[in-house]
């Protein structure tokens, strides 16, 4: 594929590739809108965009990391909630890197609640984290029955400090990279595509997915932090969409449910076209119900466009692997190059 | 060979486990938690709250039937809150301020219900997109189409009919109508799922999408089929709850999502294979809605009452567990058969 | 003295024996051949041996020291190696991150890929591959390539006990392979090769032993033994009453059902040109990955037909859907691949596995009739010499023989005339497979076109009245009658151009 339009194809057939061009696309619409129409773009503007996302895009990735693995995970929105509103009734004024550190901590430890029901009590994951959802929504209200409370400033500022969103955006596109590189990141695509096989070189399965769900239970617990400097206060419900744009942002970004595939990068760029697109709306001056349904449509859009052409992709490459001659020692080759 | 009989008896123990022994257990269950709930409450148990738990479990029951179908192949209807409301809109918006008939206002709401459910079909089984976040944003999309309908009305008032029909006060032999109807939508759902063509070949979609497809099934067919059933229970339970709650609220339908959900997890439907049962399936309904009304009544805050539930819901997974525990456990060292 | 030393292993899967007070004892330096039919156990004790499988009783010795069951990696520290018939790669995973996959090398923490290619193109050098690249995806490859990187795979780990099972069924060229085999054995280790292919056994082994439902029937000498007494002590019945013979001769008016020409599916299938006659029973030869697949699936709609044209009882048809199939014209009904997967609805029962051709039929107003349903699947079940008895029962828990007469019950249901029998005794109990050869006998006598593919060559030769030997997609042999032998087929399968000439002359 070395030609222009190969090239082009190969980036839109990819779902990572795909997700960056359908933010780029309404990122374009909505900030050349807002300066058309006087209402400013300057950099608090992004900036603000960005820490909203913030929460969202790493929550996600939680999800996604799951999913990749071949696994369900609905408990994000529990552990945000739950963080959040510890964060907001008893650590307003811990140490903040305390607070993060502890948080993650403990949405490690749910995750791991989550893992153990899953992986050594042999039950659906989607049941056991449905459940964990509902008793970690009912824990915040419990403990923060209205909203109320305050987020450790330092964390507060921190994150709307000029940068610090940037900052984190790349430093998880960079772990992403390490992650997926490493054996543990590896060994969760493998899970996820063909667990026996790994079961038969004699690598500890239930370990590595026990570990995904611990990985992705702190990073909602990281999300909760990032969530709740966001919003500087503790609400219990303030969580509950997290449930489904999570698995939204993971969808948009080219992660198929099948598991063995996916892309935080492209999660990432899920999360923030979820969030371009009521920006997107609001500029339009689409308001109410036509903001629903706008979003409900978009996103519709987004997953369908992916579907088809992964449906095109799934079509065309096996029955095109043509035979090889090895006798003659010519190479093997495949069709197309690999997308890991 | 004894050996054949002794195998012979131990599989008819275990699928009248399944389809006779679990559901008594749980409808026993359910009545159990109403009898228990005497040490939360002083006015448990009472025939009120049998009726209120069979009613509600009525709604949940419609909801969860078409969800069970759409679990039962390896999808999940997320659209339900979304469908309710349009259809709860529809029908009150028409009656009330459009000044249409109760009939047609009926037959607009179901068939906008049956329509967007099959658009669903449509999605999931020809393009293939994941059903999880197709049902999500078409539930969106129709929630603000719901919204659209009422917009800048005053709330619509529910339709009288309804409203006598299903809040209860409507009386059959004493017994408000929609306690009488669980046994109505038991005995349907139970003739469609378990007896009917179209049951089965929800069954073998479930089981296996590909030896279906390659014995002939129009597979594309039966899948939309049932995304537009679940789009139609939801329209008529959303026609049910407009007449039970009095009001076409844009909420009323998002409290029964989770619980369908879980009503078929803990009848025991394996999600994508052909296990499940409707029987189990609408007795699991009835023991959560028993244990949601027992937790009501303790007066426990809110949050208490979800963390209760959670904790019930997991337990139930657990204990029915012994089916799904044996398959998952097969499939690890390779059976040879 | 022995390296390996197996006593007693017992193995119950529900109803079914798979192993049966199997043992075995193996000396350093031996390469020992198993053989047996499908369900003799064979897999079944090299799952054990890998730890993949803890049997129900049992004892396995590696050199005096008792190995721990059902851990592969105490398997693998013991020095146990295999490489698996139903391959143990990760189709998503590279060509390198396959073979290194259990020990990946780090470099802070990251598996570079040029460190792993690297050190797999080492070892692939080292083995004698040299037409694989490391990068590639092993979902990718030919199915040739995987079976060698399987291989490889083993092979490299320089196993104390190396155990092979069916590696040759892709396999086009097997010196490479018994060239290392025979280097490992000079090494000191011991080896298991499981196999049915008797010829490579004599060429390869030193000693062999025989199984048969799940216990160990007795030992033979590769290098001296008669074909008839391993097959017969294998089966445990005479190789002469093994396959039914043809009831008739077929009409010479009779007509021609399927036909098809230059049909390409893909680059998998590269025109094939055949033709199936009422009665008849066409085979189809060769190794696996072929494209026996995509000819099978794409005359049954199951795969996308991209040339070429497909002729239903001498109509031109486009066949875009296996319903479509079962509809042109007499029927084209498809006995799939994998059982699993594809034939059985493991979580029903056989009552309604079979039935589903006939649902119409049995309902009114929508409603199934339950009784006309069992009577219909009793007749069917009974015409595929299924047990009465496992009517009620979930077809995921019968044997594999079973299940898969409840999908031929199944087919014959569906009454199409034209039947692609995908390798239908695959994992099938000896005693199954002769019900399953007396189905297709009845069901050519009744008129029906049979194409059948197999991988047991004797399959071939003992009831097909043509075969054709597909190599890369296309035909490359094609025989009838007498010409049928064990010898021609397995000639052409690998490719052999003289062979493949000289029967294409005779043909043209």
């Amino acid at each position: 594929m070395n030609t222009k339009f190969g090239r082009i194809r190969q980036i839109v057939t990819d779902g990572t590739g795909r997700a960056v061009i359908f933010w780029l696309i309404l990122m374009t619409i909505w900030l050349s809108l807002q300066s058309t129409q006087g209402m400013g773009v300057d950099a608090r503007l992004i900036q603000s965009y960005l820490v909203l996302a913030l929460p969202l895009i790493v929550a996600s990735i939680g999800v996604t990391l799951v999913i990749i693995m071949g696994q369900f995970d609905l408990s994000a929105a529990g552990v945000i909630a739950v963080v959040n509103v510890t964060i907001a009734s008893t650590l307003g004024s811990w140490n903040p890197l305390l607070v993060v550190v502890l948080m993650m901590a403990l949405g490690g430890f749910i995750g791991l609640v989550n893992g153990l029901f899953v992986i050594l009590g042999k039950l659906p994951a989607i049941a056991v984290t449905l459940a964990t959802l509902i008793i970690l929504q009912g824990l915040a209200i419990v403990i923060l029955p209205q909203p109320s409370g305050k987020v450790p400033p330092f964390l507060v500022d921190g994150v709307r400090a000029p940068f610090v969103a940037v900052g984190i955006i790349v430093v998880i596109i960079i772990a992403w990279m390490l992650f997926k590189r490493s054996r543990s990141g590896l060994y969760m695509f493998a899970i996820g595509a063909d667990p026996e096989a790994l079961h038969l070189s004699g690598l500890p399965v239930k370990k590595i997915q026990l570990k995904i769900f611990v990985i992705a239970g702190a990073l909602y617990g990281l999300a909760g932090v990032l969530m709740s400097a966001s919003l500087t206060s503790g609400d219990a419900n303030a969580a509950d969409s997290f449930l489904l744009t999570t698995f939204a942002a993971t969808a948009i970004g080219g992660t198929a449910f099948v598991g063995g595939r996916g892309s935080a990068v492209g999660t990432l760029f899920g999360a923030l076209t979820l969030l371009a697109i009521p920006k997107v709306l609001f500029v339009f001056g689409v308001s109410d119900w036509t903001q629903k349904v706008a979003f409900g449509l978009l996103v519709l859009l987004a997953v369908v466009a992916g579907a088809f052409s992964s449906l095109r992709k799934n079509r065309e490459s096996m029955l095109l692997a043509p035979y090889s001659t090895p006798t003659e020692g010519e190479p093997i080759t495949a069709t197309k190059g690999g997308n890991a | 060979m004894s050996d054949q009989s002794v195998i012979e008896a131990q599989q008819r123990r275990s699928s009248r486990m399944q389809t006779i022994y679990r559901p008594l257990i749980l409808a026993a269950l359910a009545l159990f938690v109403l009898v228990a709930g005497r040490l939360v409450s002083e006015s448990l148990p009472s025939w009120i709250a049998v009726q209120t738990v069979l009613s509600l479990g009525m709604f949940l029951a419609v909801i969860a039937f078409g969800q069970g179908l759409v679990m039962l192949t390896g999808g999940l209807d997320l659209s339900v809150p979304g469908v309710i409301a349009l259809s709860a809109s529809t029908v009150a918006v028409w009656v009330s301020f459009m000044d249409g008939s109760l009939f047609v206002g009926v037959l607009l709401a179901l068939g906008v219900s049956l329509l967007f459910g099959i658009v669903n079909g449509v999605l999931v089984s020809v393009l293939k997109a994941p059903a999880f976040i197709v049902t999500l944003a078409m539930g969106a999309v129709l929630e603000g189409f719901s919204l659209f309908i009422t917009y800048g009305r005053k709330s619509p008032e529910s339709p009288e009919l309804l409203v006598t029909l299903f809040s209860g006060s409507g009386k059959l032999f004493g017994i408000g109508i929609p306690a009488l109807l669980f046994f109505v939508v038991g005995i349907i759902g139970f003739i469609i799922q378990a007896r009917s063509r179209f049951g089965r070949n929800v069954y073998l979609l479930g089981s296996s999408l590909e030896a279906s497809r390659i014995a002939g099934q129009p597979v594309n067919f039966i899948q939309i089929s049932i995304y537009a059933v679940s789009g139609f229970g939801s329209g008529l339970a959303g026609l049910m709850l407009v007449g039970f709650s009095g009001n076409a609220q844009l909420s009323l339908g998002t409290e029964w999502l989770m619980p369908s959900i879980a009503a078929v997890l803990v009848g025991g439907t394996i999600i994508g294979s052909g296990r499940g049962f409707w029987q189990s399936t609408i007795t699991a309904g009835l023991m959560l809605t028993a244990i949601t009304i027992v937790i009501q009544s303790t007066g426990v805050s809110s949050g208490w009452k979800s963390v209760l539930y959670g904790v019930v819901v997991l337990v139930a997974l657990l204990s029915t567990r012994s089916d799904i525990g044996r398959r998952r456990r097969k499939k690890i060292s390779q059976d040879p058969l | 003295m022995n390296v390996l030393e197996v006593s007693g292993l017992e193995k119950y899967y529900g109803d079914s024996v798979a192993l049966d007070n199997a043992g075995i004892s193996v000396g350093a330096g031996e390469i020992r051949a198993i053989v047996g039919e499908n369900g003799a156990g064979k897999s079944t004790m090299v799952k054990v041996l890998s730890g993949i499988v803890t049997p129900d009783s049992g004892e396995v010795k590696i050199d005096g020291s008792v190995l721990e069951l059902g851990v592969p990696k105490a398997s693998r520290s013991a020095g146990v190696f295999t490489a698996f018939q139903e391959l143990s790669l990760i189709p998503n995973l590279s060509v390198a991150e396959n073979l290194l996959i259990a020990e990946l090398p780090t470099r802070a923490g990251v598996v570079s890929r040029r460190a792993v290619q690297g050190k797999a193109a080492k070892i692939l050098r080292e083995w004698g591959v040299r037409d694989l690249d490391p990068g590639l995806m092993v979902g990718q490859l030919p199915l040739s390539a995987k079976q060698r990187l399987e291989l490889v795979r083993t092979l490299s780990q320089n196993p104390k006990i190396l155990i092979l099972d069916e590696p040759t069924a892709a396999l086009p060229d097997t010196d490479w392979l018994f060239r290392h085999v025979r280097a490992a054995r000079d090494n000191g280790a011991c080896v298991l090769y499981i196999s049915h292919k008797l010829a490579e056994i004599g060429q390869l082994c030193e000693s062999g032993t025989i199984m048969r439902n799940g216990k160990i029937v007795g030992d033979f000498s590769p290098t001296n033994f008669s074909h008839d007494e391993i097959i017969s002590a294998m089966i445990g019945r005479s190789i002469s009453m093994a396959f039914p013979p043809r009831v008739a001769p077929i009409p010479a008016d009779a007509p021609v059902l399927l036909k098809t020409t230059d049909l390409t599916v893909g680059n998998r299938v590269r025109g094939v040109t055949l033709q199936v006659r009422e009665g008849e029973i066409v085979g189809v030869a060769g190794l696996e990955g072929q494209g026996q697949r995509e000819l099978f699936y794409g005359l049954a709609g199951a795969s996308p037909v991209t040339g070429g044209i497909i002729e239903v009882a001498g109509t031109a048809t486009k066949i875009s859907n296996p319903r479509k199939a079962l509809k042109a014209g007499p029927g084209i009904a498809l006995v799939p691949e994998e059982r699993k997967r594809e034939g059985i609805f493991a979580d029903l029962t056989s009552v309604t596995n079979i039935s589903v051709p006939a649902l119409k039929k049995l309902s009114v107003a929508g409603i199934i009739r339950r009784g006309p349903e069992r009577k219909l699947a009793m007749e069917a079940g009974r015409d595929a010499h299924m047990p009465e008895e496992y009517l009620g029962r979930d077809v995921g828990r019968l044997s594999g023989g079973n299940q898969q007469k409840s999908v031929l019950a199944r087919t014959n249901l569906t009454g199409a005339k034209i039947l692609l029998m995908f390798d239908p005794t695959r994992g099938i109990d000896p005693s199954a497979k002769l019900e399953v050869y007396s189905t297709l006998r009845t069901s050519a006598a009744n008129g029906a076109a049979v194409l059948f593919y197999s991988t047991e060559i004797p399959e071939l030769v003992g009831l097909c009245d043509r075969v054709i030997v597909m190599y890369q997609g296309v035909a490359v042999a094609e025989f009838e009658g007498e010409q049928i032998t064990e010898d021609a087929i397995m000639q052409t399968a690998v490719g052999n151009a003289s062979s493949a000439t000289a029967a294409q002359g005779e043909k043209a």
